[in-house]
């Protein structure tokens, strides 16, 4: 007797990858025991040493425990039980957690289904096997200067693209997508990598290191440790990566605390997104200008340095984080997002984004680097050409569909 | 812990720890300014937390413009202001009626007769391609000026305009500058197919910096990727040379096209193996297991 199971979806290696959101997963009994009508079986996670955990439950919810107990049809029908992360145990490396289901009667194993619970991490906690996975799979998509990198680098440039990505409400759905974009890119590269985030309210000694995004010297010029992938990092036709010398490995910037971005004065959580995204200019800005010098301090230059996105992703967790505080996910809620009388283009809540919007839209920038948004093997949102409104739900709380990313200090809370 | 229990914590936590702070209002800055000791670290520290939401943007702006312009304020607390400016400026439609008033006062302090002011000032200038601070910094190159910042620096600066005109430059300072000055030159020619000939040289020179060499390695890898390919499997595999470029050269194989990647015969993945044995700085075992990965992904590919 044997039980298969089947998540959702799976890459082209056969891989699947879960968040904390959980899935809804498959399961089947084949060849079981004559006479019976119902087999029960335990779910569990098996994990290696460091490796992720999984959460069952029936139904969608955050509530999943470690070990579950399911009857399944003996007749073979597919009854659906919801798998996810377990919060706060996310996976290093692919298979290092399988989910197991095993025989109640007997204790036999009956199926063991390898998975990577994917997480963006703090960057300052990486192990070094997932730092070097991560600046590899950057260093490719750049190619010394060739690679799909352009692209990114072309979207966040001064003129019109300057306002489709700043300045208004779009300010952090733009964004969301650009990292999603950037991060499926890399993960097409290697599948296990997922985009990590500068935490800039502290220090940060591992990341501001010769072997993670390195040390400025004197003259701005980043030094990275020999043989470093980031050595081969070329931006616009010049080869390194220039920094100010502001952030140094024990440096805690000068920007609001986490605490302060995401509560009013009076420590309670901002109401609504209107409130909460006058962040961008601090911390989001304060972040940028905090390294003194170099391309990270100029909005139309910034992705030239590839911290860049390590700062963006943790100006997304801060909107992620508020999210959770406030259960405030749902896009028709009025809270979650802010058009204002004088939006424009790019900031309207039905809005398409640009540029996966493609060219020659009208009102919008008449070039659009990069095609549709890069689609993932796990999961079908927020689709080709997002809308302001298709980046709010980002771990389907509301809707079905979630985006295959999540923060590992942000619950799924449902 | 349950995730709703954990949220209840956060949000008790921010209740308790909340302590109500205002914003530093221009108002502030005006009373540093002219307080008889002139406290400019008070100032300084006024100036990051100015409020910049929308009712306080442009008297925001306005006064940052004058403390960064004022000769008698410490440089320190005109610095900070430059600084503010800076993230002002990650508002473009806010910001853009301010734009031309920001750049005329970079230009100004282009020239300042502070050193640190130069540089902040050059520093934002060519990040936007700024003509005229491109022009300070040829003549300080050429020496028809007195340096407004050193000379490694005015390389850097004027490198960031990759459809500018300083390549001649470039290559002369990569051959006959002071160290670091040579050194940024030859960042600025990483896609300089004409260079291809120096980066060899100074790739294949054991005379040469370790830093030089490794640059010139990764120049040559895009600039002439069949002369790289025949260059770095020598170097790569030569125990003599310094693991710094060995290294440099095995990422570059293992990270760049198809030309190099042409070498990554089983005979040469055999001479990597033994080349990591025999080698005891984990960088270059790093960079040469690398190149073995994508060997062993070419075989099977």
């Amino acid at each position: 007797m044997n039980v298969d199971i089947r998540f959702p979806a799976y890459d082209a290696q056969g891989r699947t990858f879960v968040t904390w959101r959980p899935v809804e997963v498959k399961l089947r009994v084949t060849a079981a025991p004559a006479g019976a009508e119902e087999v029960p079986v335990r779910l569990t996670s098996k994990s290696s040493p460091g490796g992720g955990r999984l959460s069952f439950a029936t139904t969608l919810t955050h509530q999943g425990v470690a070990d579950l107990e399911v009857r399944l049809p003996a007749n073979g029908t597919e009854q659906t039980v919801w798998v996810g992360g377990s919060y706060q145990s996310p996976s290093s490396r692919y298979g290092d957690v399988s989910m197991e289901a095993h025989d109640v009667a007997s204790g036999a194993s009956l199926a063991s289904h390898p998975l990577m619970v994917r997480i963006r991490k703090d960057a300052n906690t990486l192990t070094a096997a997932e730092r070097d996975r991560f600046l590899e799979a950057l260093a490719r998509l750049n190619g010394g200067g060739t690679g799909p990198y352009r692209d990114f680098r072309d979207m966040h440039i001064g003129g019109p693209p300057d306002d489709e990505a700043h300045g208004g409400a779009g300010f952090l759905p733009w964004h969301r997508a650009y990292l999603l974009d950037f991060e499926r890119e890399l993960q097409a590269i290697d599948a296990e990598v997922s985009l990590p985030y500068w935490r800039f309210d502290a220090a940060a000694p591992k990341l501001f290191a010769a072997a993670f995004m390195g040390v400025p010297d004197r003259f701005m010029q980043v030094r990275f440790s020999p043989g470093h992938p980031l050595l081969n990092w070329v931006a616009m036709d010049r080869r390194g990566v220039e920094r100010g010398g502001g952030v140094g490995p024990n440096t805690v910037p000068r920007v609001v605390s986490e605490e302060a971005t995401l509560h009013d004065q009076n420590g309670d959580p901002h109401p609504d997104f209107a409130a909460f995204r006058e962040m961008q200019f601090n911390p989001h800005g304060a972040a940028h200008m905090s390294h003194r010098g170099g391309p990270i301090t100029d909005p139309t230059r910034a992705p030239q340095d590839p911290l860049f996105f390590l700062l963006h992703c943790n100006v997304d967790r801060l909107w992620a984080k508020w999210q959770w505080v406030t259960g405030i996910h749902d896009p028709a809620d009025p809270r979650a997002y802010d058009e204002t009388v004088d939006a424009w283009p790019g900031h309207r809540t039905n809005d398409l984004l640009w540029p996966w919007c493609g060219p020659d839209q009208p009102d919008r920038p008449p070039q659009a680097p990069g095609g549709v948004l890069r689609d993932s093997p796990i999961t079908r949102a927020p689709g080709p050409r997002p809308r302001v409104i298709d980046m709010i739900d980002y771990l389907g709380t509301v809707s079905d569909e979630h985006m295959g990313f999540a923060y590992d200090d942000v619950a799924f809370l449902k | 812990m349950d995730s709703e229990e954990q949220r209840r914590q956060y949000l008790a936590q921010a209740k308790a720890a909340a302590a109500p702070t205002r914003a530093a209002s221009v108002r502030d800055l005006a009373a540093y300014a002219t307080a008889e000791a002139g406290d400019a670290a008070r100032m300084c520290e006024a100036i990051s937390a100015l409020s910049l939401d929308k009712q306080n943007y442009q008297e925001a702006v306005r006064a940052l413009l004058g403390i960064a312009a004022q000769p008698s304020l410490e440089r320190d607390v005109r610095l900070a202001a430059l600084q503010q400016l800076g993230v002002a400026e990650f508002h473009p439609k806010r910001f853009a009626e301010f734009h031309a008033d920001y750049i005329e006062l970079l230009r100004r302090l282009a020239t300042d007769p502070d050193g640190k002011l130069r540089e902040a000032a050059l520093d934002r200038l060519t990040l936007k391609n700024d003509p005229e601070a491109q022009k300070l910094l040829e003549q300080t190159l050429r020496k028809e000026r007195k340096a407004v910042v050193p000379h490694a620096v005015a390389v850097q600066f004027l490198a960031r305009d990759n459809h500018g005109s300083a390549l001649p430059l470039f290559r002369e300072l990569a051959e006959t500058g002071p160290r670091a000055v040579r050194e940024q030159a030859l960042q600025a020619l990483a896609s300089d197919s004409k260079s291809a000939g120096l980066f060899e040289r100074i790739a294949t020179d054991k005379d040469e910096r370790p830093a030089l060499r490794e640059i010139a390695a990764l120049n040559l890898s895009q600039a002439a990727p069949a002369r790289f390919a025949k260059m770095a499997r020598q170097v790569v595999l030569d125990q003599s040379d310094a693991d710094r470029v060995r290294a440099a050269a095995a990422s570059a194989i293992a990270l760049s096209g198809s030309d190099a990647k042409r070498m990554l015969t089983p005979k040469f993945a055999k001479a990597l193996d033994a080349a990591g044995a025999a080698t005891q700085s984990r960088s270059l075992k790093s960079s040469l297991d690398r190149l073995r990965r994508a060997a062993a992904a070419k075989a099977e590919g």
